[in-house]
């Protein structure tokens, strides 16, 4: 006799028990702290940081933990926090020129006001692993400090291109229109501005934004990029208060700024000159970073009359798409019991087979 | 999750203002998709984060929520929804269609009759039933602007010159109030005509794709379809082997790895409501 | 307007008191709005204790209080345009009012308002449901009047539709109403208030007056 399953709800528990127990893993192996995935893992905090739109190193450090190290998982965690939290207001727009630089290279000009600073880069580090770092205990050798500290103000690179009227001018939203949209708050209504598709980029899934800003260097959407300027430092975040009515610094924040320089073709209003994608994100990323820049001058294909047929240049399809959360929550949606519409697919199934076999035995 | 510290029913008071606004207007317009600024939810997206904000929205102290996935109310999201209810807002919850006045659901309407009382919430995957024929919402804006359905009918005609008939079986297109072309969800077709000039209202939440919209009581809600080739429902020659119910949607279980099968209610209240009441089925194989 | 309201009801720094248990009291508002704009022309009596600046009814102060806040711009007919009103609303839900109707998501008037109705936002094609809902206090709400509704929310069985009595409002207004119809999906949603009593008509419903209104 056929008895329907029960018990749902204790499977469940069960099932919680049981990822409780495989994320704590080997009880001999002592726990990991917040502290230490913050400062050793640091890479993967600023990625859970940036794409989960919260800047709180301890929780994203506590969403890594609680993840087991998944970071799409992570994400989803500290945004699910996140849209818990009351809305202030928006900040002032971050003055990346007056940030506290700790690397910044550009590979338009060999040299530049301020200079190039490598930084902490794994650029030109040989991928070889090192067996010493399995040995747990040995400090590494401080690195020596420069004679002279960087200059507090560095020019952005595009900038010093504006001089000549070489570079688009770069002209921010419109300034009536008040605060910029709120992709977290306000439904998307497409075509976006290109302030709110920055806003989806600064979300987006790194992965898919790398092979977005990949297909354009392979001639799906080529819009001969230059890595203007890369930079990476701590900026000041001000915010207005409305009963003080002027700015105060609320916090000072690492984030990775990228600059490309595209050439333009020009058109019948604009002589020749050169364009920008930007890219910005939470703490050191270069590979996100600029991998948005590519995207984001890529989605200005139309604004700019060029030809928009590659898939990096369609921002339904770019922004629809690049959100982590949205993507993993739906491809695994397919988990969940589908057996109601699988019998109408399996009705359907039959009835077409049936009339097909019974042509084929009349003919 | 430690539902202490959040508001009753998880959200906060402005967030299910905005939605409450969405849903007045939804209401106002059957049938049509309003925007909404869905929130991220502690659920994950395609698991009934619009089902959970519209349910959210409206669910006040005394109401009493039944939630089913699949038609069965001990199904594990469908536990995991109404367990999540039960922990922030503390309502009463039940299994009983009759006796519940919000029903959530994924994939079923119950087989009983709703009632002016009741409420019936669709989580829904992909609200847009033009997404198939035109992927852009840009696009599919304006078709239902200006009422420009001719291409969905094109689409459910060449199955018919294909195959004989529509091949959809689920998330069968409908029309509302004879205006807006609407996706029911991905219920079966076959539940499609309780949607008409239905007793009870219905809302409609799709979380990822941030949309609301809502058939309010005693509107017409049409299948689409074609003169020569009327819309018709599944049917079975089967019962249902344990309540020998006729009338209601079957659902197919192998009972052993030669294949064989009985079929049972989906609405597992339902079938559990004609036992009490002393139906039989044949008990399926043995 | 029938009755103001509790006046013994609570003061707090000269600013009359809001929703008693805020999530508590909207919700129940918001259902009780829900349901009149589900089933339209069903009148549905508030059991809110509220006690609104004069001449804001007890009704119409619990649509508002439920519903507006900072993205919701109020626009309130001249015979409401006074600071205790604007205050209150400002105070307890954070709406700003707003002197353009065209930008109102709620306008609120005492009987029909002195503007064509197209002077609200009716919404765009596309997006039909960016229109302003028109809150309109009347003189007299009760069922079984001369007015027959019909359309989505109203069955239409052996009795044709839905009859309601919507006192003070001139007949001008039902000609004006119905040649918005056109104009659908665009359109105005109204809520009719009266005291602690509401009712709602969608964009979507019929009115037609049978015997002789006013």
């Amino acid at each position: 006799m056929y008895v329907a399953v029960k018990g749902g709800e204790t499977a469940i528990e069960n099932a919680e028990k049981l990822l409780a127990e495989e994320r704590r893993g080997n009880p001999d192996v002592p726990e990991i702290s917040l502290e230490q995935i913050s400062e050793q893992l640091s890479l993967s905090v600023d990625r859970v940081m940036a794409e989960g739109s919260l800047h709180d190193r301890k929780l994203a450090s506590l969403a890594i933990k609680q993840a087991r190290g998944d970071l799409v998982e992570a994400i989803f965690l500290l945004r699910a926090y996140r849209t818990t939290l009351p809305r202030f207001g928006a900040s002032e727009p971050l003055d990346t020129a007056q940030m506290a630089i700790q690397r910044r290279v550009s590979a338009t000009f060999k040299d530049l006001p301020g200079g190039q600073i490598l930084g902490p880069s794994f650029d030109y580090t040989h991928r070889l692993l090192d067996f010493d770092l399995a040995e747990n205990g040995a400090m590494p050798e401080p690195a020596p400090e420069a004679d002279t500290p960087v200059d507090a103000t560095m020019p952005r690179v595009a900038d010093l291109l504006g001089e000549e009227g070489l570079i688009e001018r770069e002209i921010p939203n419109d300034q009536d229109a008040g605060e910029p949209l709120d992709l977290t708050r306000d439904a998307a209504r497409f075509p976006l501005d290109r302030a709110t598709r920055m806003q989806g980029l600064a979300r987006g899934d790194e992965g898919f934004l790398l092979s977005l800003g990949y297909s354009t260097q392979r001639g799906y959407g080529r819009n001969h990029p230059f890595a203007g300027e890369i930079r990476l430092g701590e900026a000041s975040v001000e915010f207005i208060p409305e009963e003080l009515g002027f700015a105060i610094e609320i916090a000072d924040i690492t984030v990775t700024e990228c600059q490309m320089v595209n050439r333009f073709q020009g058109s019948d209003e604009i002589p020749a000159q050169f364009t920008r994608g930007y890219g910005l994100v939470f703490g050191h990323n270069e590979r996100k970073a600029m991998s948005a820049a590519l995207v984001d001058r890529a989605l200005r294909a139309e604004e700019l009359g060029e030809a928009t047929d590659a898939p990096a240049q369609d921002q339904e399809f770019v922004l629809s798409h690049a959100d982590n959360v949205e993507a993993s929550g739906f491809v695994q949606h397919l988990k969940l019991p589908h057996y109601v519409d699988f019998q109408s697919e399996l009705i359907t199934v039959r009835a077409l087979r049936a009339e097909a076999l019974d042509k084929q035995a009349a003919e | 999750m430690n539902a202490t510290g959040y508001n009753f029913a998880y959200l906060d008071e402005q967030t299910k203002r905005m939605i409450r606004r969405a849903i007045l207007k939804a209401v106002a317009i059957p049938g049509y998709q309003v925007p909404f600024g869905g929130r991220e939810m502690p659920l994950p997206y395609g698991w009934g984060t619009g089902g959970i904000q519209v349910t959210a929205s409206i669910i006040g102290a005394d109401d009493v929520l039944k939630v089913i996935d699949q038609g069965a109310d001990d199904t594990t999201n469908a536990v995991n929804i109404r367990r999540f209810f039960a922990k922030t807002a503390g309502v009463t919850t039940t299994e009983h269609t009759t006796d519940a006045t919000i029903i959530q659901t994924r994939h079923r309407i119950p087989e009983v009759l709703l009632s002016a009382h009741q409420t019936i919430v669709y989580q829904v995957p992909t609200p847009e039933p033009l997404r198939w024929i035109e992927p852009r919402e840009a696009e599919t804006r304006k078709m239902h602007a200006l009422t420009e359905y001719g291409i969905m009918h094109v689409g459910l005609y060449e199955d018919i010159a294909r195959f004989g008939r529509v091949t959809t079986s689920y998330n069968y297109p409908v029309r509302v109030n004879a205006r807006y072309v609407m996706s029911p969800s991905p219920i079966p077709k076959f539940d499609n005509p309780k949607m008409d000039q239905m007793d009870a209202l219905q809302l409609f939440g799709a979380g990822r794709e941030k949309r609301v919209y809502a058939i309010p009581p005693h509107t017409s809600v049409e299948s689409l379809d074609f003169e020569d080739h009327p819309f018709q429902i599944e049917t079975w020659e089967e019962r249902c082997a344990l309540c020998d119910a006729d009338d209601s949607f079957l659902d197919e279980v192998i009972t052993d790895d030669a294949g064989t099968r009985m079929h049972v209610c989906s609405d597992s209240d339902y079938c559990r409501d004609r036992q009490e009441a002393g139906h039989v089925g044949d008990g399926g194989p043995e | 307007m029938t009755e103001t309201g509790d006046f013994s009801a609570g003061f707090s720094d000269g600013l009359r008191t809001g929703l008693a248990n805020p999530a508590e009291d909207a919700q129940g508002i918001f259902r009780a709005a829900l349901d009149a704009m589900s089933r339209p022309g069903t009148i549905i009596t508030l059991n809110q204790e509220l006690a609104p600046p004069p001449p804001l009814g007890t009704a119409t102060a619990a649509i508002l209080l439920a519903l507006a806040d900072r993205d919701t711009p109020v626009w309130l007919g001249t015979s409401l345009s006074n600071p205790d009103i604007s205050g209150f609303l400002r105070f307890h839900t954070g709406a700003a009012v707003t002197t353009s109707p065209g930008a109102a998501g709620f306008a609120v008037t005492e009987g029909v308002p002195d503007l064509p109705l197209d002077a609200f936002s009716l919404g765009e094609d596309e997006y039909p449901d960016r229109s302003t809902t028109l809150i309109m206090q009347v003189e007299d709400l009760s069922s079984d009047g001369p007015i027959v509704l019909t359309g989505p929310g109203i069955e239409t069985g052996i009795e044709i539709g839905r009859r309601i009595q919507i006192g003070g409002v001139a007949k001008s207004f039902w000609s004006a109403r119905s040649n918005l119809s056109a104009l659908f999906p665009r359109g105005l949603d109204l809520f009719f208030c009266s005291g602690n009593r509401l009712a709602a008509l969608p964009r979507t419903t019929t009115a037609k007056i049978t015997e002789t209104g006013e």
